[in-house]
């Protein structure tokens, strides 16, 4: 049997035997046993045990501890992306095809509520709909962002790029993926459960007393935290300890020191999402009191936790794809990556400050007043260190036989684009701006500029880029380009228009406008139809290629990092020995510089 | 526990043994963990100050506390004890390690039924108490049987002088539970 199903059977086990035993206790206790909450609850947390036992925890770790011969999962073919499979390359494959699929599901998400927004007024969904496919699009948007890139060039690439045969825990690694099944589960299942309307932040007391839907939201948040911390510790473990010799810090490939500074973020930051989903979970389903006013609890509060993680984790979503982006700009310049240690060190600020900057988005929430200055300030503090990082990437380019392949036109794209996120953002963190700008579409212009047009920019660039070594095919390079120059222009038209809207009016969060907003709108639909469309290029380049694309070259483009000194795709442990590093990855153009032996 | 990866770890850059490379991951882990009670007293703090209602019983609180010290001692001598090749030392201070947490959670169930009439969990200061200190108990839970599992590994033989890193994981992980909880004493028993 596949390890998928033998984990979805124990999982349902688990799920009977907690829903069981809460209904017991709660027999015991004299209430009422058979409410939905506190059984779907228990039920979830049983399951989520039993899934992760059956589909392959059972058969590495149990059954070493219990002194029996372990079980690995060896297959070949498609058959080996079922199972619990420790190979990072796999890995790696396996986070790329969930999370492309999640974000086209969420982009298709999108285009319904552009349908509904081409008229000012009622079509197609009643208000309360249009909020729960606005929050399913904006939740599954936020988890493609947060764990894609990490997840699926994270897993594959660190180890490449730094000369390892595998990461620190490959055991561990594969347990960061099959984590994530129930959480898509959850969230397939919710809307048959009354969906959830409160947004991809789910603010109480809206959040506490809203349909059961809600609930699968709140532990599907909980379950990718989960991954998130586990895929961390493996992370900055792998990049601590598992060089090539002579790769030293100052010679780690700049992606590598993206989701070196990502791990930090997510190491930490996640357990205080993870916290105050549970706590949302508790004020349903057992009367806590936690966030509810009703009982004398702190909304507010909430914000405060929700935020302490979820302003990291924009920096989560946008740091790897910096990453992609130096990389891409050195090796298609052909220049030595400019300022390498002040990029660097621009990643390193950007996460710090990162844990002091969470209540500019409480503006207008009410807390405390005092808080509003020296939020502001750190805020604007953060430009600086992301400054670094931008300068950086100019002055790679300053001067550079610049050669216009697809994976450089989507860094490109991305600079651009991120440049705007960025202008739009100073203005939001100001706080006089901020009092009018907070939920208008402004916001909803800025931030789909940094993590569209920067992180998800970042994201295809990757995939363009790394296709080859992936997959050992190479893609369209004339479809790709299309797709970049229909992405990119109808990005820019969807969205810069709407910053425009924020500024005349219209709310976020609302499946209405002003009537006189609506000729803008119809355009900032049909913006966003061609937009969605691009991607059906995307997608046939990808599958076409994949199955009958030329064969690829070791090394197509001539980079000179370690992924790229293995034949593509890389056989199973990487390398035929451990290379030996002689200097930093980007001397393009000094006169006999080797990154390494091989 | 152990993570024997592909075995030849010690060529890399720095020249990390794979034992050393165990003991940074769940390093890791822990200062992760330690982040989740810090969201429990960010809560409390941010929330409620240092508001303390009536019925807080600090010197059970004292109690417990000197149980779960007492017990990261014994915890310390198991895995000195396999250091030295005692096997049978291992196996006596493990027992004991678990006895002591197991009646630590009993305390603290006593403990829960005198709360609930004080501060119950629908009130917020009850809220905290029970969701931190019910975090707590999950660790210390989990900590007995990842122990237990050490102690049936032990009976086994699976450990000696030189290779424990089981012992040590457990050990060390049992060490955390116990020093977080004297984080949660002084949130919500002290302060």
């Amino acid at each position: 049997m596949l390890p998928v199903f033998r984990g979805l059977l124990w999982g349902l086990i688990g799920f009977a035997i907690g829903a069981l035993l809460t209904a017991l206790v709660r027999i015991a206790l004299g209430m009422e046993p058979w409410v939905f909450g506190p059984l779907f609850f228990v039920g979830y947390l049983f399951g989520l045990a039993g899934w992760l036992l059956g589909v392959g925890v059972w058969d590495t770790w149990m059954r070493e501890f219990l002194g029996m011969e372990p079980r690995p999962y060896k297959e070949e073919g498609w058959r080996r992306y079922f199972g619990f499979n420790t190979d990072h390359k796999v890995i790696g494959i396996q986070y790329g095809v969930t999370f492309i699929g999640m974000f086209l599901l969420a982009g298709l998400l999108a285009m319904a509520m552009r349908i509904e927004l081409m008229r000012p007024g009622r079509d197609i969904f009643d208000f309360a709909t249009y909020n729960r496919v606005m929050s399913m699009h904006g939740f599954l948007m936020v988890l493609v962002a947060v764990t894609a890139v990490p997840g699926m060039f994270g897993n594959y690439f660190v180890p490449l790029m730094i000369g390892a045969d595998d990461m620190a825990f490959p055991r561990m690694n594969a347990l960061s993926y099959w984590i994530w099944p129930p959480a898509a589960i959850l969230l397939l299942l919710s809307p048959f459960f009354g969906g959830w309307d409160s947004g991809w932040t789910a603010y109480p007391p809206l959040a506490i007393t809203n349909e059961p839907g809600q609930m699968f939201y709140n532990l599907a948040f909980f379950t990718g935290g989960l991954s998130s911390v586990v895929g961390s510790v493996n992370f900055l473990t792998t990049i601590i300890t598992m060089r090539a010799p002579g790769m030293t810090w100052g010679r780690v490939p700049i992606f590598v020191w993206s989701i070196f500074m990502t791990s930090i973020m997510s190491l930490t930051a996640t357990q205080f999402v993870g916290v105050a989903m549970i706590m949302t979970v508790l004020d349903r389903v057992a009367q806590t009191a936690f966030f509810d006013p009703a009982r004398g609890g702190y909304p507010l509060i909430y914000q405060h936790v929700f935020w302490f993680y979820s302003h990291p984790a924009v920096y989560v979503m946008i740091m790897p794809s910096w990453g992609i982006m130096l990389e891409i700009l050195a090796h298609f310049a052909r220049k030595p990556l400019f300022a390498y240690r002040w990029a660097v060190a621009g990643m390193a600020g950007v996460t710090a400050l990162s844990f002091t900057v969470w209540a500019h988005h409480m503006f207008t929430s009410g807390m405390p007043e005092t808080l509003h200055v020296p939020f502001m300030a750190t805020t604007e503090a953060i430009s600086v260190p992301t400054g670094l990082i931008f300068l950086a990437a100019l002055g790679t380019l300053w001067r550079g036989k610049l050669r216009f392949k697809t994976p450089m036109l989507f860094a490109l794209g991305m600079l651009f684009n991120f440049l705007i996120g960025g202008l739009t953002g100073v203005f939001n963190s100001d706080l006089p701006a901020d009092m009018h700008l907070h939920d208008t579409f402004w916001v909803v212009s800025h931030f789909h500029y940094t993590i569209l047009g920067g992180g998800i920019f970042g994201l295809i660039a990757g995939i363009y880029y790394w296709f080859p070594k992936m997959t050992g095919r190479m893609y369209n390079e004339a479809l790709g380009r299309l797709h970049f120059w229909l992405m990119f222009i109808f990005f820019n038209l969807t969205f810069f228009p709407m910053a425009w809207l924020g500024l005349h009016g219209m709310n976020r969060r609302i499946g209405d406008y002003p009537p006189d907003l609506a000729g803008m709108n119809m355009f900032v639909s049909m913006a966003a139809f061609i937009l969605g469309a691009s991607f059906l290029i995307f997608v046939y380049n990808l599958v076409v290629s994949w199955i009958r694309g030329p064969v690829a070259e070791a090394n197509p483009w001539g980079a000179r990092t370690l992924e790229w000194a293995t034949p593509s795709p890389p056989p199973e442990h990487n390398f035929p020995r451990v290379p030996e590093v002689l200097s930093g990855p980007y001397d393009y153009g000094v006169p006999g510089a080797v990154h390494a032996k091989v | 526990m152990s993570e024997h990866g592909h075995g030849h770890a010690a060529v890399y850059e720095g020249g990390y043994t794979r034992l050393q490379i165990n003991r940074m991951g769940l390093w890791f882990f822990i200062i992760s963990e330690a982040f989740m009670f810090l969201a429990l007293h960010f809560y409390r703090f941010l929330a409620l100050g240092t508001y303390k209602p009536e019925g807080v019983n600090v010197i059970l609180g004292l109690f417990l506390t000197a149980i779960l010290l007492a017990s990261s001692v014994f915890a310390s001598q198991a895995e000195k004890a396999i250091a030295r090749g005692d096997q049978k030392g291992l196996e006596r201070n493990l027992l004991i390690t678990m006895g002591l947490g197991l009646f630590f959670v009993l305390m603290v169930v006593y403990e829960w039924s005198v709360a609930f009439a004080h501060f119950p969990p629908s009130t917020p200061f009850g809220s905290i108490f029970f969701l931190t200190t019910g975090t707590h108990v999950l660790h210390l839970l989990s900590g007995i049987v990842i122990l237990a599992l050490v102690y049936l590994a032990a009976r086994r033989g699976a450990y000696s002088a030189e290779s424990h890193w089981g012992v040590t994981a457990g050990v060390l992980y049992w060490h955390f539970v116990d020093v977080v909880w004297l984080s949660v004493f002084l949130s919500l028993y002290v302060l």
